[in-house]
């Protein structure tokens, strides 16, 4: 009896916890108004922009590498400056849409999700004050000089923004369904396999939750490996360095690759406690 | 002078005259009791009509076979047997029985492990909700 009652509370414990952030979460996307469909719109136009900008700037500097002349590296300067707008745009664009489903996300650690948020603020002031600069760009080299700093300093923070919230909403989809399913295994020991009255059967079911709570368990311990394994920040000195550089795709694809082993021992896990559930 | 017309030849008057059918005794109606022999004898030649009572069982024995040769070749349909003997009554191909996915579990525990099953394949790690942009990273004049 006691141990029906501690499981119930601690259920509706978790229940309404999960209740409470979620409320929140909501509350804060309706407050700021702002809805994923719109920012997706947002970014999709940007780019859209953007094609028409490079279009043009890639006419015009065919131009001036054919003709040479004082005319037509002035109209190519001139269209560099839209290019390189159009390009911060839709990077700042994307970035707003995946803050935006960071903030909603669930099963991810808080302060890493914190962090993360901290730097998208931060690559967004990057991406700002670049843009900021770019109608004082005039002759040739300092576009040419603003371009390049671009790319060797703010690109980095950008990248790494952008793949670390990619790989943090890839974990937090796997995190969500792991909690839920060791919410459930618990459920279905302390409800279903402690009353079974008959020894021999709940031996044999005993011999099944083995094998469960082996690949529950492989799950587990892979997935708080990856958290583990998750790369710091790069430092204001690595933006000096060839660190600021890592691959970040490379790292990314390898994280999804060992989030889909994680799935696979969650679903084998789950397959031999469903059939479990339908001996009880 | 004479009348040559009045010299012609009197028709005799007083002969006693009949008709053809009086003269012919053969044309004479038949008497009453030959007559009502003449049509018993017709009556018995005739076929019998058949009565209507007959004719309903005849329908109904008609609808009862047709009811059962029908409900037979359902049954026969139904167990298969008209298949096993070779025998093709329609041009579509036997169905086909492919290994059906378990019996949705009833109890509030089956439900939970279906929707984490669900869940699982909802959210495959690998799916981006939103991919990077394709971008120049190398702009430069």
């Amino acid at each position: 009896m006691i141990r029906y009652l501690v499981s119930f509370i601690i259920i509706a414990t978790i229940a309404t916890t999960g209740l409470l952030i979620h409320a929140q979460e909501e509350l804060s996307s309706e407050s700021s108004g702002v809805t994923f469909e719109q920012l997706q719109s947002d970014y999709l136009f940007q780019l859209e922009q953007y094609r028409k900008a490079e279009t043009r700037f890639n006419l015009d500097k065919a131009e001036f590498t054919k003709l040479q002349t004082l005319a037509s590296r002035e109209k190519a300067v001139e269209s560099m400056r839209p290019y390189l707008d159009a390009r911060a745009h839709v990077l700042s664009t994307y970035l707003r849409a995946l803050q935006f489903l960071l903030n909603q996300a669930q099963g991810i650690d808080i302060s890493d999700k914190n962090a993360t948020l901290d730097k998208h603020e931060q690559a967004q002031s990057y991406i700002a004050n670049f843009r900021s600069q770019i109608p004082s760009l005039v002759d040739r080299d300092s576009a040419n000089k603003a371009s390049s700093t671009f790319e060797q300093q703010g690109l980095p923070l950008i990248f790494e923004v952008q793949y670390r919230t990619l790989t943090l909403l890839a974990i937090g989809r796997v995190q969500r369904v792991y909690d839920q399913y060791e919410l459930a295994l618990q459920e279905f020991k302390t409800d279903y396999f402690e009353p079974i009255p008959d020894e021999g059967k709940k031996a044999q079911i005993e011999r099944g939750l083995k094998d469960v709570d082996f690949h529950a368990q492989a799950a587990d311990v892979l997935l708080q490996q990856i958290v583990k394994d998750f790369p710091p920040f790069l430092t204001p000195e690595d933006l000096e360095t060839e660190k600021r550089n890592p691959n970040f795709q490379t790292n990314y694809t390898t994280t999804v690759s060992e989030l889909q082993k994680v799935s696979g021992s969650i679903r084998t896990s789950l397959r031999f406690l469903t059939e479990l559930e339908r001996q009880v | 002078m004479d009348n040559p017309l009045e010299d012609t030849k009197e028709i005799p008057t007083d002969v006693d005259q009949t008709t053809f059918s009086q003269s012919q005794e053969s044309f004479q109606a038949p008497p009453e009791e030959v007559a009502r022999k003449l049509q018993l004898e017709e009556d018995k030649n005739k076929p019998p009509e058949p009565k209507k009572k007959n004719l309903k069982l005849i329908i109904v024995g008609i609808l009862g076979v047709f009811v059962l040769f029908s409900v037979l070749l359902l049954v026969l349909l139904r167990s298969g047997m008209l298949g096993e003997a070779g025998t093709t009554l329609s041009p579509t191909p036997p169905p086909v029985t492919l290994p059906t996915n378990p019996p949705k579990s009833q109890t509030e525990m089956g439900q939970k492990l279906e929707s984490i099953q669900q869940q699982l394949e909802d959210n495959n790690p690998a799916e981006v909700d939103l991919d990077p942009p394709p971008l120049n990273y190398s702009i430069s004049l």
